[in-house]
């Protein structure tokens, strides 16, 4: 009756299922079921099952969980210890240790184990390539010096480098925080030289008050001042109705700082 | 179930324990052995699980509540140490990828001397192994135990409904598994 229902079910979810075989299809070792008959590889409603189970298993099984039950029952006297043991552990541990122990101890292993062993010998079964040995790891003769090179000594935590590079670091952030500073043009710098006022200042500002001193300065002086012998001999009187303001603002790029207050000097405008 | 009722009161006797426990090893082993060896294809596995399985068996009959019967309480030890087992195995091969650890299964499905790829009971061995650990324990108990949901619902501690919509992914997935490896 539950057969035809789990069929039933299996039929309506995956009725591909329904026809295989559900006999397991593992292989089973030739020597695994010699007792084992095919009664009792079948389990309920007479399913063969193709996994294979060692030779007894079954019967022997009972009674090596036994075995193995009981052992665990007698832990206290598996776990117990030789009367005397600790008292003369170290006394016999010295005595094994300045009579050589470990080398006898290997032999005596190696005389323990199955005479197999004797047969088969320690060689290794991997192979080398043929001269490997002698031509992987020679040294070429020509490519080593008789007299050894003096190695390159380089000092670790060199006090001067270090120096060197703070001041580097420094100068780097002092340069990185000028160049913020100046290109907002709403900070005025807190330090009030020359140089830096000119750089905080706008471009424009600098423009138009370079060009209302020097129309001031011109009215202030008589024109024929800039006037040199040169181009008066080119017969240009009055040089100042034939400059542009361009031209005049290109000299003035030109002109330096310290030119312009040399010259503001000797004509007595500073 | 009356004599698992008699097996378990002569277990709680002294004079009767060791007997007592051959007659349910006995009674039980091919059934949990099969159960086991489904979820871990490899004989040796198995038998480490059994072992496990029976050794707990020796240290807890004594205290069994007989709320359920005996054969549920079996398959619910041998189910929660294959899990265990599986686990075990995954944590010591954490230098691999999960993936790795899944296939492996299916790589012993597929080491088998008679394996053939174009039979159909191959074929489902490793559909059974492509699914998640608890789909496979619950497509195998109904499958080839034939476990009633009642029943397997004791086992697993699991709803019914959840079981039933297990053992229908199960199954479907088997089915695509088994069609798409036909062509």
């Amino acid at each position: 009756m539950q057969l035809s229902e789990i069929n039933k079910e299996l039929e309506n979810i995956a009725p591909k299922l329904l026809g295989i075989n559900k006999a397991m299809p593992f292989s089973v070792p030739d020597n695994y079921f010699e007792l084992l008959s095919i009664e009792a590889l079948l389990y309920t409603n007479g399913k063969a099952v193709g996994y294979a189970a060692p030779d007894l298993y079954f019967e022997e099984f009972p009674n090596r969980l036994l075995l193995k039950v009981a052992k665990t029952g007698n832990d206290t006297v598996s776990q117990s210890v030789p009367e005397g043991y600790f008292d003369h552990f170290a006394d016999n541990l010295l005595a094994k240790i300045k009579a050589g122990a470990p080398e006898v101890a290997v032999s005596a292993e190696t005389d323990e184990l199955p005479a197999i062993f004797a047969s088969i010998g320690k060689e290794m079964p991997y192979h080398v390539p043929a001269g490997y040995f002698e031509t992987a790891v020679k040294i070429p003769e020509n490519n080593v010096d008789s007299a050894p090179k003096q190695g390159k000594v380089v000092p670790i935590g060199n006090k001067k480098n270090w120096l060197k590079y703070a001041a580097s670091i420094a100068a780097i952030g002092l340069l990185i925080t000028l160049g913020v500073k100046t290109s907002n043009n709403d900070i005025v710098p807190s330090v009030a030289t020359p140089a830096v006022a000119i750089a905080a200042a706008p471009a424009a500002d600098i423009d138009s008050a370079v060009d209302s001193e020097f129309a001031a300065m011109l009215a202030a002086l008589d024109s024929k001042a800039f006037v040199s012998d040169e181009v008066t001999d080119s017969g240009k009187a009055d040089i100042s109705e034939d400059l542009m303001s361009e031209d005049i603002e290109s000299s003035l790029k030109k002109l330096s700082d310290k030119d312009l207050i040399a010259f503001l000097q000797t004509v007595g405008m500073n | 179930m009356q004599e698992d009722k008699l097996l378990i009161e002569q277990f709680k006797d002294p004079a009767t324990k060791e007997r007592a426990y051959t007659a349910i090893i006995k009674k039980y082993q091919e059934r949990l052995y099969w159960h086991i060896r489904r979820l871990l294809v490899e004989h040796e596995d198995t038998n480490d699980v059994m072992q496990n399985v029976f050794i707990k068996v020796w240290n807890a009959l004594e205290n069994f509540r007989e709320d359920s019967q005996l054969y549920t309480w079996l398959y619910r030890i041998a189910t929660n140490e294959s899990l265990t087992f599986i686990d075990q195995r995954k944590r010591k091969s954490a230098d691999y990828s999960l993936s790795d650890v899944e296939g492996a299964l299916e790589n012993k499905i597929r080491a088998d001397r008679n394996f053939d790829a174009n039979k159909l009971e191959w074929k489902l061995q490793l559909a059974i192994q492509q699914l998640p650990e608890k789909q496979r324990v619950v497509f195998t108990l109904r499958y080839y135990d034939e476990m009633p949901y009642e029943e397997m619902s004791r086992v697993l501690e699991t709803s019914e409904g959840s079981l039933k919509a297990s053992y229908h992914h199960a199954a479907k997935k088997i089915e695509d598994y088994i069609l798409k490896n036909s062509e």
